[in-house]
């Protein structure tokens, strides 16, 4: 999948992308020109140079605005019925949309009576069920609760992975960007910033770019899922530590999830190096080493940023410069990261 | 008495009725291309089209008899192609009319079609329907109050036509004499009550007409338009 873009002095870009990639996240801050780049790869914008390789001949692109914009003199069923009646051969089933979309309570409302949120659920149905090659979402989930916009995801990630589509989605919250995209294109003032498979961007992205709040994408083998357990939470192995996930999304028995660095505190291993000796209300506990302590921003807000590592991977902790002196924490010293099951 | 007054009544309805229908078929495709084309020279057409709304119709009328004498080019047309001149015929009539409401079709529809939300394009025609199925199922839905409003309007104008119809009709019985005109003829010779008449059915008929449209226009109006979200 390639496109270079050019939309009058708002949007420039050229970008590539492995075969692989069936999600591809963009995101940028507010004006960066993400909806134009959407909205002149969709072809609705007559005064771009648009010039795009989805890798399919003659590819069907859907678009999902962030306003739903469903028919308003149609209902739920009627638009979904009529996007079905232009649909291509083998798209998917009404009936997986539906259910797929959460949508089953809503098809006999008028179109007037939803909500944001439900409003989004049936545009994206609409758009799924006319069986499009690339789904175009822009910010298209962006009115639904977390729990139900994961799930929506999980939905389009295991469809589009099945090879019904492809999706491009454009989103402003980092969480669902790393949890359900291959790729990942940041972009800013209309131009390329970083592209490439999320793990490797987000590595790239710097600390500050990603908000007061930095965070850090988790990989590791899913040892039990929530359904199997007795507590809802999936667990998750990483670094032969168990981890309870709450959050994080699943292929292929390989689950991501996101850390964020308010959520990790410190603390100095017993001196058996037993993690099960105290008891907290805290589920997890990884050991890890610190690589840094960055204290740029310690004069102004009284805190550190500790970048950790645990096997190969990298996670963030901020904690107070109080916290920081009190344990006496160094780089080099293994310490152990905990927190709560997300 | 009163039942002398039906041809011309009859007349001024027909006339009313064939203009408004022909100009909802030249005035919807007129006012689409018109909300999507962008050309410097927009502003000299719109105002061409909306000229009749200043414009006395008398000068109107002056100049459709020139073009309708067998002189000109469109005269001799007509006289060639139909047998019959257009001055002083109803199909005369039909052509002055529909020049002197084009604005009153053309003005809402543009309106309607440069409100409606370019997405609903953008994401009718990504979900692949054919563009009849776009004006039926979608445009004419969206907009339907604007074609309302267009066609009583075009009627309602057309029904108050004086000047235009003066100059290219006269004033033929069941032919060209329409009811403002008999009004017309009624206070010329002094017959107040026939005028009483004829007054009060247009006056009666017309108020009629613009609380329907009014009626129909604060109902659905602007319905479309809170609605997308």
């Amino acid at each position: 999948m390639e496109f270079s873009v050019s939309l009058n002095q708002r949007v420039s870009l050229s970008a590539s992308f492995s075969p692989a990639a069936k999600m591809l996240g963009v995101s940028g801050v507010s004006g960066a020109g993400k909806s134009s780049l959407l909205s002149a790869l969709a072809g609705a914008e007559p005064s771009a140079k648009v010039n795009v390789d989805w890798g399919i001949d003659a590819a069907r692109v859907g678009v999902v605005f962030q306003q739903p914009m469903l028919f308003p003199n149609l209902s739920v069923q009627d638009n979904l019925l009529l996007s079905k009646r232009y649909a291509k051969q083998g798209s998917i089933e009404f009936q997986k949309v539906v259910e797929g979309c959460e949508i089953s309570e809503l098809l006999q409302r008028p179109v007037t009576t939803l909500s944001g949120g439900e409003g989004q659920r049936v545009a994206i149905a609409r758009a799924l069920l006319n069986g499009p090659d690339i789904l175009l979402l822009d910010e298209a989930l962006s009115a639904i609760d977390i729990t139900r916009r994961h799930r929506i995801y999980r939905f389009l990630s295991a469809n589009a992975e099945t090879g019904y589509f492809r999706c491009v989605y454009v989103s402003h919250d980092w969480q669902d960007l790393a949890l359900f995209s291959d790729a990942l294109l940041i972009i800013d003032k209309g131009r390329k910033q970083h592209s490439g498979m999320t793990q490797d961007v987000l590595n790239a992205v710097s600390v500050d770019e990603l908000g007061s709040n930095p965070f850090a994408l988790l990989e590791g083998e899913v040892t039990q899922t929530a359904e199997q357990s007795a507590h809802a939470l999936q667990i998750v192995s990483i670094d032969n530590t168990p981890l309870f996930v709450n959050q994080c999304s699943v292929v292929d028995s390989r689950a991501k999830f996101v850390l964020y660095a308010s959520d990790v505190s410190i603390s100095i291993p017993a001196k058996d190096n037993s993690l099960e000796s105290e008891q907290s209300s805290i589920l997890n506990a990884l050991c890890c080493e610190i690589k840094m302590i960055n204290d740029s921003e310690a004069k102004t807000s009284g805190k550190v940023l500790l970048t950790l590592q645990a096997g190969n991977q990298c996670f963030y902790s901020r904690i107070s410069v109080l916290s920081l002196s009190r344990l006496g924490l160094e780089k080099g010293q293994q310490v152990v990261a905990r927190f709560k099951a997300l | 008495m009163p039942l002398d007054y039906l041809p011309a009544l009859w007349l001024t309805v027909k006339l009313a009725l064939v203009t408004s229908v022909l100009l909802l078929i030249i005035a919807t495709p007129l006012a689409w291309w018109l909300t999507r084309w962008q050309c410097g020279f927009k502003p000299i057409v719109q105002a061409i089209i909306a000229l009749p709304l200043v414009l006395p119709p008398t000068v109107l009328g002056f100049y459709l008899l020139i073009a309708f004498s067998p002189d000109s080019p469109l005269g001799a047309f007509w006289l060639n192609t139909f047998g019959s001149t257009l001055a002083f015929s109803f199909e005369g009539l039909v052509l002055g009319s529909l020049l002197y409401s084009l604005p009153f079709a053309v003005q809402p529809l543009y309106g309607g079609f440069s409100q409606l939300d370019n997405r609903y394009l953008t994401v009718a025609k990504s979900l692949h329907l054919t563009p009849l199925a776009i004006a039926t199922k979608l445009v004419l839905p969206l907009c339907k109050s604007s074609f309302a409003v267009a066609f009583g309007l075009s009627f309602a104008h057309t029904l108050g036509e004086f000047g235009v119809v003066l100059m290219i009709g006269g004033n033929i019985p069941h032919e060209t004499q329409v009811v403002s005109i008999a009004l017309y003829e009624q206070v010329e010779s002094l017959n107040y009550t026939g005028a009483h008449t004829l007054s009060l059915v247009l006056l009666a008929f017309s108020l009629l007409l613009m609380v329907v449209l009014y009626w129909f226009n604060g109902k659905g109006g602007l319905g479309w338009n809170s609605q997308s979200r």
